[in-house]
């Protein structure tokens, strides 16, 4: 509930900056004829002072009406944001799921196993994953995997699960990096820990030790780099979708923005916005669930 | 329990050294050639100021040295050897023949878990018990200690217990499978004076009614002199004197001793005074010639810098010191 005033915050500060950037959604188009030109702003009120605009824009937010879309003719942006926004959660929350599997299980073997070739293969997946960007890592497997050992296909999509695997993998990587070190580094300090020597002192044997005692207080630091995460992650990248075809949501921030499609700027930005509050909210519950103490608070 | 089986000791260390970093003998020496045995029922204390080494003795027992510790020597537990033990054969013995109680009862306890799942596991464990019996027998043994309303404080988490009462969770937890040994490492340096008697009771009431032999480490003198039936006085990783409680207490002549009792600020003394205390620091490493407290003593003859006292018999007790006890001998 207290994301409302940020969500009235963010679309408040999103169409004003948006008007005061110059340009408009119809400056692109070859130079219409003046009377045409007063018609399609009049179509989009345009020609309504500001304030009032504005005002219709809340009223028909509140009822999750954003109106046609100014570029994508005979598309409503609700339509365009629930289409896009399928695709790139289904593809974002599995890509999620696979980092923070790999992730966590990269470092915490890691950590177990510190300073050895585990922990030193464990560290250059991290690396590698952190370090080379996505837009090569893509390209990369759309090389080996589709073109030369025709596994999967390089690029497109028709909702089957093999136009899906590549994109997964390629969105993961980067957090499963992230995830790696934030676990390794966190698993190694809390093992360090007394209530650690307590456990093992207590005869529990180092598997109990290490899941019981010592997991529940390393993942902290992981769940909470995974809300802010998810969001990104689920609301689409420009870069995946462009290098997979994919008809994801991500590519609408940046077309909007370029083309002045207000309509679909505000739409995006307050479906981002309340990603980035649920998927917050959401790692509160879960820390919560998982430390007593905040829970206390 | 027969009187002969009575006088075997439990827990037995002989010429116990422990080595941090390096190979060998080549690393860092904290503990060098200590020796002490604890009965059923008996309370030892080992004594020393910080950096003596002391809390590496406990470990070293548990088979808990941090990493790049060894540790060389014999450790016998009910007859058994366990140093050198695997770690999987240790865990057999951990929180079930032996247990340990840390002293910092605030950092101590898993943050995450209910108390009653940290004092059921180790009965799960040791003992193969339900989860539901488990509970029961936790629940005992913290009525036990003295925590009130103990059926419903068991569901409590770590945070929601004060220092002392989360130090009775420990006693508690680490006397659950009734071991032959327990091991505190400075139980009450955490703790305010009026838990702390309440405390050092418990531990008294816990060797009388359960015959545990406990090793109690700690820099306190009140605390030994209230609780302990023998006493170890360690410096510099090495024993400077050993022998019953009230014989050590009420005529201490390791010149270390003196001095350690002789800085203990007592109730009577006039305000105003200065407190006595004892010159210099303590020195790492262990393995120097000559005496490790050599530096600091202010019976020093020339003999003290060169050769190490050998720990021998005198007056009730065990004295390793070329000044003290001899002027006896010549008189």
């Amino acid at each position: 509930m207290q994301g409302v005033p940020t969500l009235f915050a963010l679309a408040t500060v999103t169409f004003f900056i948006m008007r005061i950037a110059p340009g408009g959604p119809f400056s692109g188009n070859r130079q219409l004829p003046k009377a045409i030109l007063e018609n399609m702003k009049r179509s989009f009120h345009l020609d309504e002072p500001i304030w009032q605009q504005f005002a219709r824009f809340l009223w028909n937010a509140l009822q999750f009406d954003f109106g046609p879309s100014m570029m994508y003719r005979d598309y409503s942006v609700a339509r365009l944001i629930v289409d896009g926004a399928t695709v790139s959660m289904e593809i974002g929350l599995a890509a999620m799921l696979v980092a923070t599997v790999v992730g966590v299980g990269l470092g915490t073997a890691g950590a177990v196993r510190r300073n050895t070739s585990v922990d030193y293969a464990c560290g250059f997946v991290a690396v590698i994953g952190l370090a080379v960007p996505i837009f090569v890592i893509g390209p990369l497997l759309q090389l080996v995997v589709g073109l030369q050992w025709k596994l999967l296909p390089i690029a497109g999509w028709d909702g089957t699960w093999r136009y899906k695997v590549l994109p997964i993998i390629v969105l993961a990587l980067p957090n499963i990096g992230y995830i790696a070190r934030l676990m390794r580094g966190s698993m190694i300090e809390v093992l360090r820990a007394d209530y650690i020597r307590t456990a093992r002192a207590k005869g529990l044997g180092a598997r109990l030790v290490l899941w019981r005692h010592a997991f529940g207080s390393a993942i902290l630091p992981v769940v909470a780099y995974l809300g802010p995460a998810t969001a990104i992650t689920v609301t689409g990248s420009v870069v995946i979708e462009q290098v997979f075809q994919i008809p994801g949501i991500g590519r609408y921030f940046v077309t909007g923005a370029i083309n002045r499609d207000y309509t679909l700027v505000m739409g995006v930005t307050l479906f981002y916005g309340t990603i980035i509050i649920v998927a917050n909210a959401l790692t509160d519950i879960v820390q919560a669930l998982l430390d007593p103490r905040i829970r206390h608070e | 329990m027969t009187d002969k089986c009575a006088d075997l000791p439990v827990l037995s260390v002989k010429h116990l050294s422990i080595y941090f970093g390096g190979r060998g003998h080549a690393g860092l020496q904290v503990v060098n050639n200590v020796s002490f045995e604890v009965r059923a029922g008996e309370i030892v204390g080992i004594v020393g100021e910080s950096g003596s080494g002391k809390s590496q003795i406990l470990l070293s027992i548990m088979g808990l040295l941090p990493d790049g510790g060894r540790a060389a020597g014999s450790v016998r537990l009910l007859g058994r050897e366990i140093l050198g033990l695997p770690q999987s054969d240790l865990d057999g013995l951990r929180g079930a023949a032996m247990s340990m109680v840390f002293q910092d009862p605030m950092t101590c306890l898993t943050p995450h878990l209910r108390i009653s799942r940290q004092m059921t596991e180790v009965l799960v464990r040791h003992r193969g018990m339900t989860e539901r019996a488990a509970l029961s027998a936790a629940v005992r043994m913290l009525e036990l200690v003295q925590i009130p309303d103990a059926r419903h404080r068991i569901q409590f988490y770590p945070h929601e217990f004060s220092g002392g009462m989360r130090q009775r969770v420990m006693v508690a937890t680490s006397l659950l499978c009734r071991p032959a040994v327990l091991l505190a490492d400075e139980p009450t340096t955490a703790l305010d004076v009026t838990i702390q008697a309440q405390l050092l009771k418990l531990f008294a009431d816990i060797a009388a009614e359960f015959g545990t032999a406990i090793l109690i480490v700690t820099h306190d003198f009140g605390v030994v002199s209230e609780l302990c039936d023998r006493i170890v006085v360690l410096y510099g990783g090495a024993v400077m004197e050993t022998g019953l409680a009230p014989d050590i207490i009420s005529d201490p002549q390791h010149p270390y001793t003196r001095g350690l009792l002789a800085a203990m600020p007592g109730l009577h003394q006039t305000p105003g005074t200065q407190l006595f205390t004892i010159p210099g620091q303590i020195l790492p490493g262990a393995n120097r010639p000559g005496c490790p407290f050599c530096q600091r003593c202010t019976d020093k003859i020339p003999v003290c810098a060169t050769e190490r006292p050998v720990l021998r018999a005198g007056s009730g007790r065990h004295i390793a010191c070329h000044v003290a006890g001899r002027a006896e001998v010549v008189a």
